[in-house]
């Protein structure tokens, strides 16, 4: 029953159905108008929405995308003589390449500098179109553009536009719920929720941040084409800093991350600006000037502050809410065994733990190094200085296929700083790193990550955004295939393979012991739970050697015991483990070797119990007696 | 005109400029080293500066009390603009915030729009007299003005932030919140206080140049983001190196309007801006790391 109510959309068929009969009740050719832009604005929102929502970043200059969108159209179609048809897919390669462009070193940046970098490309771009007056016409801007035809029918009235432009907005809506809705869609939220741990299981950050702002800019290219052919003139003020701005505002107000909130978004803010731009001179006296900014300036601060989610989820959180207080159901969905079970596979699946990661096949990279060279893992004379601080000097060890190495040593002996090293989070002074025989000190921590080193984070950091189910089909991204396109277009070797990183993921989490929280939030967890999640997430990713970074820190006495078991299972299927850890009695019972740190320098390689009898070691960690040293850092 | 003429002059111009510039960005500067908020309405403080100074003389005021008023009301707006907009958000993403302050500039912009309309506002020089004449460069008497408290101001600030203690706690802020809120140091207080002393610079920056602009209510914008690519050519968090930074933006800016052309003026900046960011110098890696790992 419940099934039936989910596989017929009503809620999005209802929407279509009222967006092909407005016209039909609204005569007035003003309001057609607006109707017509809030398509266009929504075209571009959902756009912006897919940046900053789902991948997390931010873009202060897409309305110069929508201008270039618009002038390239108007050069294209009026200039070049080119068919309109044809000048809205040359606009929006052109701007999908200058967006691939700039995004390719823009991406590079972070945080408040990104954004100042995009609003700067703004700026150059709106200085371009008033300054660049042989091409674009100067302020004056460009006239006799053509009007789109189909089918020997000019496109030339509202009603006849509104239903192009609306055709266009459904499309975007469609594929972009699509893209979401897939491989390529989690790799965006992954990016979102935690970029140095999507990297860490491989995923291309710096690819797929550049990917979707491409994509944006297209959708603001296209909303611009159809501007340009509907106005049948361009100038440059409409692709001002403010418009940037109207778009933020309007994918914000949608929630960022809500494709049909963009639509939302975008019709409430044009139509509040329309009513602004009517009434608020009436009652000041002034005749003209930009008035409707107070509005959504204060709309834009009150929004961030009260609701930084968006007004869209809130409303709809609100009325569901309402629905299911009025059917009297139990709120909770969460199911009652969310306790302390962490770690607690059942015995049984030991055996089934042997094959970990090994039994789907059409998931590439099973397997991959069953006969791995010896050593697996070279880490020669690698030094790490920070300004100052010489965190690492002439670490060198290496590692064999399938033992378990402990690294250990003191607060601040540089183990962290070595894991990070070695995955690729942060560029070596000197030394070399090589993994299964290769040099890989220079490569990016996705690369790594692809090649088969997989790393957990010691302060926990799973993707709080999504589920438990989801964060670990993160963890199956580098192993399957499907790019933007594939799952824009649905097609039918994509939602297989969807269907079996599901179920992939899904036997993973039974194998950890997790099996019935994929469904809950990554973020509501125990900590404990959220440890096992990352290692769950680890091993998706098919390492080759894993590296656990304090994998006992936080955890009680029983969940220890259990993360003992399952990095023996680990082990057993074939899984080469380095370990940092602070409790000796974990690392003294499950490492093979330990390569001890002090001050950035090995002072001690060997087994367990060649370690605790070494003076030196003792004396490092304040002459205390290694088995009583600090069990957990917090 | 020689051209030695002419580049000396475009100089007098930059400076000129570039003394906006910098004081901008110690704005940006004082509250991004304490707060780490990347402040969007810097710009908009040195507009209702000017506006403000104008109104006030135009009411009857003197205008060296004028100045004062408009300076103090500004930082004293700057300071609410804390308390009821970023202070209840403070705990949200460094793009949350940027976004609230982004929303402060366009209802501030939009507010001034309604109180002084589109027209612009000139306000008399501090003093009168005719320009100097120096190596055939002509040099305005208020341009002086302006590049004297610049050069006063930013070793004051100096002083304050290395020599007083409460200079010390904001920037103890800036190392680390967390620690000084350990050591018994009201972060909250700190933080307003931060905005306060920035909207009052900025408010300076701008009465200073209403003698030389015409001031209009949306010439902040623009100095919002010349003063934030003057503090990033500082390094963000450096009081000289800002200023610094904010004279070299004007010199640029007035050599490339001048000799390549006036339209692209505005396009240096953010050409500069381009340049430094994707550079990545060692402050701006560490300035991300901190984004990412965030409170």
């Amino acid at each position: 029953m419940a099934d039936v109510r989910r596989a017929i959309p009503w809620g999005p068929l209802c929407l279509v159905a009222l967006i092909a009969l407005l016209p039909l009740g609204v005569h007035s050719r003003y309001y057609q108008s607006i109707a017509v832009i809030i398509g266009l604005h929504t075209i571009a929102t959902v756009g912006l929405s897919l940046l900053m929502g789902y991948a997390g970043q931010v873009s202060l200059g897409h309305a110069a995308f929508y201008g270039l969108g618009a002038y390239v159209s108007a050069i294209a179609s009026t200039q070049l003589g080119l068919n309109p048809w044809l000048a809205l897919p040359t606009a929006a390669v052109i701007t999908g390449g200058v967006a691939a462009g700039i995004g390719l070193p823009i991406f590079r940046l972070r945080g408040h500098f990104l954004a100042m970098a995009t609003l700067g490309w703004g700026i150059i771009a709106y200085i371009v179109f008033n300054e660049l007056r042989e091409v674009t016409g100067g302020p004056s801007g460009l006239t006799g553009i053509p009007n789109l035809r189909l089918l020997g029918v000019p496109l030339d009235t509202d009603v006849r536009y509104y239903y192009l432009v609306w055709a266009f907005a459904l499309g975007v809506i469609f594929l972009s719920r699509n893209i979401v809705d897939s491989r390529v869609g989690r790799a965006l939220r992954a990016i979102h929720g935690s970029e140095s741990a999507a990297a860490a299981l491989g995923v291309h950050t710096a690819h797929y941040k550049v990917a979707v702002f491409a994509l944006s800019a297209v959708f603001a290219s296209l909303a611009g084409s159809l501007y340009a052919h509907y106005l049948l003139f361009v100038n440059p003020p409409p692709f001002s800093f403010k418009f940037s701005i109207e778009l933020l505002v309007m994918a914000m107000i949608g929630g960022l991350a809500h494709i049909w909130g963009a639509l939302f978004g975008a019709a409430l803010i044009t139509i509040l600006g329309e009513s602004l731009r009517a009434t608020i001179p009436l009652l000041m006296g002034h005749a003209s000037g930009e008035y409707e900014i107070i509005a959504f300036g204060l709309i834009l601060m009150a929004t961030m502050i009260a609701l930084p989610e968006g007004l869209w989820p809130w409303l709809t959180a609100t009325a569901d809410r309402l629905n299911r207080w009025g059917k009297a159901e139990n709120p909770g969905r969460v199911p009652a065994s969310v306790g302390d079970n962490a770690f607690a596979a059942p015995v049984a699946s030991a055996r089934e733990g042997t094959q970990a990661g090994r039994s789907i096949s059409s998931l590439r990279g099973q397997g991959r190094h069953l006969e791995p060279p010896d050593p697996i893992l070279e880490v020669e004379r690698l030094s790490k200085a920070f300004a100052g601080l010489q965190a690492l000097s002439h670490v060198s060890f290496v590692v064999h296929p399938r033992e378990i190495l402990a690294i250990i040593g003191p607060n601040g002996a540089g183990k962290t700083t070595l894991f990070n090293v070695i995955a690729g989070a942060l560029p070596p002074s000197g030394g070399t790193v090589r993994f299964l025989g290769q040099p890989i000190q220079h490569l990016v921590s996705s690369r790594i990550a692809t090649n088969g080193l997989v790393r957990t984070f010691q302060n926990v950091r799973l993707f709080a955004n999504m589920t438990v189910r989801e964060n670990v089909m993160v963890g199956l991204h580098h192993r399957t295939r499907a790019g933007m396109a594939a799952a824009a277009l649905r097609l039918p070797w994509e939602r297989t393979e969807e269907r079996a990183i599901r179920s992939e993921a899904g036997r993973l989490l039974v194998m950890t012991g997790l099996g019935e929280l994929g469904d809950l939030a990554a973020a509501n967890l125990p900590f404990g739970q959220q440890r096992v999640v990352e290692v769950t997430r680890a091993l998706a990713a098919d390492p080759t050697i894993l590296l656990l970074d304090e994998p006992g820190a936080g955890l009680s006495a029983g969940e220890r015991e259990r993360l003992r078991d399952l990095v023996r299972r680990i082990r057993a299927s074939g899984v080469t483990v380095l370990l940092v850890e602070h409790d000796m009695d974990l690392v003294m019972d499950l490492a093979d070797r330990i390569v001890v740190l002090n001050y950035g320098e090995k002072i001690a390689e060997g087994t367990p119990a060649e370690i605790q009898n070494n003076p030196e070691v003792v004396a490092a960690y304040l002459g205390g007696d290694v088995l009583e040293a600090p069990g957990s850092r917090r | 005109m020689t051209s030695a003429q002419q580049v000396l002059q475009f100089l007098v111009t930059g400076i000129t400029n570039g003394s906006i510039y910098a004081l901008i960005a110690l704005g940006f500067v004082v509250i991004y080293s304490v707060t780490s908020v990347i402040n969007f309405a810097q710009g908009e403080f040195a507009m209702l500066g000017a506006l403000l100074a104008v109104w006030l003389i135009a009411v009857g005021l003197p205008q060296g009390l004028a100045l004062v008023a408009a300076v103090v009301g500004v930082g004293l707006f700057s300071a609410v603009l804390y308390q009821v907009g970023l202070r209840p958000a403070r705990d949200a993403s460094p793009l949350t915030l940027i976004i609230i302050t982004i929303g402060a500039a366009l209802a501030i912009r939009g507010v001034a729009l309604v109180i002084w309309g589109t027209d612009p506002y000139q306000m008399a020089s501090f003093t009168t007299g005719s320009p100097l004449q120096v190596g055939g460069a002509v040099i305005r008497l208020q341009s002086l003005w302006v590049l004297g408290t610049t050069l006063v101001l930013q070793p004051l600030l100096h002083l304050f932030f290395t020599r007083t203690m409460l200079g010390r706690s904001l920037r103890a802020c800036a190392v680390n919140r967390l620690a000084a809120r350990l050591m018994g140091i009201r972060t909250d207080r700190m933080a307003l206080l931060a905005f306060g002393l920035s909207g009052g610079v900025g408010a300076l920056g701008g009465v200073i140049i209403a003698p030389i602009i015409f001031a209009t209510y949306d010439m902040g914008l623009m100095l919002t983001l010349k003063g934030f690519v003057a503090a990033v050519m500082g390094g963000m968090v450096n009081y000289p190196a800002a200023v610094a930074g904010g004279f070299l933006l004007g010199i640029l800016e007035s050599l490339g309007a001048g000799f390549i052309s006036s339209g692209y003026k505005d396009a240096v900046a953010f050409i500069a801006l381009f340049i430094i960011l994707l550079s990545k110098p060692r402050w701006l890696v560490r300035a991300e790391q901190e984004t990412e790992e965030g409170p």
